[in-house]
């Protein structure tokens, strides 16, 4: 039986069993879950949240050994060679639909990036970034609190470990649906370093239960939100200044000229999560209005998805799933029957879509291994694109080469739209480096180097 | 001159038994229909050639291509310049989904069609009650009733779009369509762009205790619901004159919040003091011309039979029935391929429905279910797919409120 809570052991006694402990199934796993209740959780906060260490005093000693531990939880998790580790991939195939392929090289990915000169190097830059604006300096939270979502399986653990390694004391809320990956991890983590782990706990319940959820925020907590649109919304109207993760895309940005190479990449992207997180393409934008290109580029690409298909299988797809495919595929065919041009090649069930029109309404998003391929005649027709979808543009992803790119970037017509742009490269988007948080979320990178919050919202 | 589709339909539609199924009848109407709109709809002629599919070749209803709910929102899919409709009915949506849009060169099918089903499942029982409920009979009104047997006139309060309002909303036609048709001179609308007129509805309905005059609420699930909770917050509840009966149409799955079926029941049972047999729920959409009713109370022309066949379908559902009118078939189709499925096995509905003479008559929904010659089962849309239907209106109403 897995649990749904991760308490650390050093909270002892009462603390460490918090009321009645029973069991639930959830998408065929068993869990071992804690009923919590309004007072034990205040007694426990009272408790748990501590001065946190930042680069005060103690601080080198317990960063030390918090990358020490996050790396050896790293190793462990990017090969996944941990105690019941063929269980935890089991139950999580099962929680989140996704292939026990794809759940392995999403877990792997998620770690990648930390290892122990890259995790000192972005000490050392959050560091010279405080230093930098002594005048916007507040303490370090005694308490941060994570809301997680459940879509995507380990989407909070880049803050997680972010936290970690500043010694401030996390609070986590596991998605409902999916509350089972956060609370291994940190299993692995107290078997290398329970000190370390002693700092961070992961709760579950669900999003109704507002009694517990106040209760946290009364503790006034840095709060970290991930979610809808509709979940930051309730939460900006609780706490002024927070960090959201809320509702975002990615694009791809491809020159079909020499994308060729590329095609896996390309297809990677969009198979990893099967599209559902931030970092997953809705579209891959066509910088060509040569629909012979696109044609060409349409085919390679349902190529590459079949082939991507085979390696990283789809998962367990629900009938709404099925559904919203088959019907994102019919208004496209409605178009291409009514005369406008459009391209429609698909698997022969609803495993990869290929699609291109020369435009598409990117609020209503798709996902499943479903391409959207837009032509743009211009990079004037593309900042208008992203000019449209601004607030909802997580990073933009370049599908051909590193010169090219730099080709783009000199471009006369590139205006200021692209200015905050992250630009990430085919087939990393999904393995984005360490800093990469700070890059896109100014709230998040203010919280990091402990400097006074403004809400991304206002 | 030979007789055209749309002649052979409209008859068909008002005069075939509703309890039987004649399947040849219906075999050659779809046909005939579907050879129509591929002359005519060059949209779906487009589809239809997509797919490989050649009239010709078309020999029975379930080989007729279906057109996805999506379709509408993206293009006109009408057998007429769409500059032509009479009536252009909208799919509720929120500000982020564009509407889908259905075109009606006529609304006599659309119209016949609601009345006939609505009579046969809603009022079934009314023929032989008229006197005991005292009941007016609108005589002059007669001819233009479908069934004239049972020419009847209920106290009709409406808790939902009307066609007046909501000129592009199909519910409000129905709704204004039926409230003129059965409805007697004190019928009233609790509904409008600004809010559900909960303590308006109250006043009526005890105006027509008073006056033992059975009455018919008809309204949106999530409208319903308002008003049970405004009534329940108050401690107040009813006790309906006999005969009284309520239809909620829409899904129970709203932003709002989620109740099940049995729980709604309830509350709308203990809060009006209604039978459960007078809870009726229609099942439509916009991209159909046809309504389904789940429907228990007495005379009604089809029955909830235990089904006989393969094991799957003998399980036991808690889903309720509702019935399909003879011009319509359902079948349930495999969500990944498409391919359509026994009858009684779950997958996405996919109907055929002879009233959509100047569209498309096949449509292929997001509606998870199962499928008999005679009747469907709901499983609902599943979570994921968006949120549509007219529980939505009421929603998008009381958000822009």
């Amino acid at each position: 039986m897995l649990r749904d809570f991760f308490i650390p052991a050093a909270f002892a006694g009462p603390m460490a069993q918090p009321c009645q402990h029973e069991s639930y199934a959830q998408s065929g796993v068993m869990y071992e879950s804690s009923r919590l209740s309004v007072e034990w959780l205040k007694a426990f906060l009272e408790n748990f949240r501590q001065p946190a260490f930042g680069f005060g005093k103690g601080s080198k000693a317990w960063q030390a050994r918090a990358v020490k531990a996050w790396c050896q939880v790293a190793r462990e998790w990017q090969t996944m060679k941990f105690p019941g580790a063929k269980t935890v991939l089991a139950a999580l195939a099962a929680v989140t639909g996704l292939s026990p392929k794809m759940l392995r090289e999403a877990l792997a990915n998620h770690f990648l990036v930390f290892n122990e000169e890259i995790l000192k190097k972005w000490l050392a830059s959050v560091k010279r970034e405080r230093d930098k604006h002594a005048e916007d300096k507040v303490k370090y939270p005694s308490l941060a609190f994570i809301v997680t979502a459940g879509n995507i399986p380990g989407v909070a653990i880049h803050p997680l470990i972010h936290l970690s390694l500043l010694g401030i004391p996390v609070l986590i809320k596991n998605a409902s649906s999916e509350p089972l990956l956060l609370p291994v991890i940190l299993e692995t983590l107290a078997r290398h370093d329970p000190e370390v782990a002693a700092r961070i706990a992961a709760l579950t319940w669900p999003r109704e239960n507002i009694d517990l959820t106040q209760t946290v925020i009364q503790h006034n907590p840095a709060l970290i939100a991930f979610g809808d649109d509709n979940t930051i919304e309730k939460f900006a109207q609780q706490k002024k200044s927070f960090a959201d993760f809320g509702d975002r895309f990615s694009l791809t940005l491809v020159n079909p000229v020499s994308a060729k190479t590329k095609m896996r990449h390309i297809a990677y992207d969009l198979c990893m999560f099967e599209q559902m997180g931030c970092l997953s393409p809705q579209a891959v934008i066509l910088l060509t209005d040569d629909w012979k290109k696109v044609d060409r580029f349409c085919a390679q690409l349902a190529e590459a998805m079949a082939k991507m298909n085979a390696r990283l299988p789809i998962g367990k797809r629900s009938a709404a799933q099925h559904a919203s495919i088959q019907q994102w595929r019919g208004a496209l065919a409605a178009r291409g029957a009514a005369g406008e041009k459009i391209i429609l090649l698909t698997s022969a069930g609803t495993d990869w879509t290929v699609a291109a029109a020369k435009n598409f309404d990117l609020n209503e998003r798709v996902a499943c291994r479903f391409a959207r391929v837009w032509p743009v005649a211009s990079i004037k027709e593309l900042a208008a694109i992203v000019h449209r979808y601004k607030n909802k543009v997580q990073i933009l992803i370049w599908g051909n080469s590193a010169h090219e790119l730099q080709k783009f970037f000199d471009s006369p017509e590139l205006d200021e739209t692209f200015d905050h742009l992250f630009f990430s490269f085919a087939g990393l988007a999904q393995t984005p480096s360490c800093g990469w948080l700070d890059e896109v979320n100014p709230a998040w990178r203010r919280l990091t180097r402990g400097l006074r919050l403004k809400t991304t919202l206002q | 001159m030979p007789e055209s589709i749309s002649e052979k339909i409209l008859p068909f539609i008002q005069t075939a038994p509703m309890a039987a199924f004649d399947d040849e009848t219906f075999n050659r109407l779809a046909v005939e229909l579907f050879h129509h709109q591929f002359e005519k709809n060059a949209v779906y002629r487009g589809l239809c050639r997509q797919q490989k599919i050649a009239p010709a070749r078309v020999t029975g209803w379930r080989e007729i291509p279906a057109v996805t709910t999506s379709a509408f929102k993206e293009v006109p899919l009408a057998c007429f310049p769409a500059h032509e409709a009479a009536a252009v009915f909208h799919t509720s949506g929120t500000t982020q989904q564009r509407a889908g849009k259905h075109y009606f060169r006529t609304l006599k099918y659309y119209r016949a069609a609601m009345l006939r089903s609505f009579a046969a499942y809603c009022l079934a029982d009314f023929g032989s009650r008229i006197a005991d409920c005292g009941l007016r009979i609108a005589d002059k009104r007669r001819s233009e009733i479908p069934n004239p047997k049972s020419p009847i006139r209920m106290r009709m309060f409406l808790l939902g779009p009307t066609f007046e309002l909501f000129q592009n909303s199909s519910l409000g036609y129905m709704f204004s369509g039926l409230r003129d048709e059965f409805g007697d001179e004190k019928s009233a609308v609790f509904f409008s762009p600004e809010k559900v007129n909960a303590e308006g509805l109250q006043k009526a309905l005890d105006r027509a205790s008073q006056e033992n005059a059975p009455v018919f609420i008809l309204g949106t699930a999530l409208a319903l619901l308002e008003c049970v909770e405004i009534f329940q917050q108050h401690n107040r509840k009813f006790q309906l004159p006999s005969g009284s009966r309520i239809l909620d149409t829409g899904g129970y799955k709203g932003r709002r919040l989620e109740v099940t079926r049995e729980e709604f029941q309830n509350w709308l049972s203990e809060t009006f003091g209604l039978p459960r047999e007078y809870l009726l729920n229609e099942y439509g959409m916009t991209e159909l011309s046809s309504q389904f009713y789940a429907s228990s109370l007495p005379d009604i022309p089809l029955r909830k039979e235990r089904p006989t066949g393969s094991s799957h379908v003998l399980r036991f559902t808690p889903y309720v029935s509702h019935f399909l009118p003879p011009w319509v078939r359902v079948v349930a189709v495999d969500p990944e391929h498409l391919e359509i499925l026994p009858a009684g096995e779950l997958g996405l509905l996919r109907i055929f429905d002879l009233a959509n003479v100047d569209s498309v008559m096949a449509i292929q929904t997001e509606d998870l279910g199962r499928a008999w010659q005679n009747r469907l089962e709901l499983i609902g849309r599943a979570a994921g797919a968006e949120l549509r239907g007219c529980s939505l209106l009421t929603e998008t109403i009381a958000h822009a409120a």
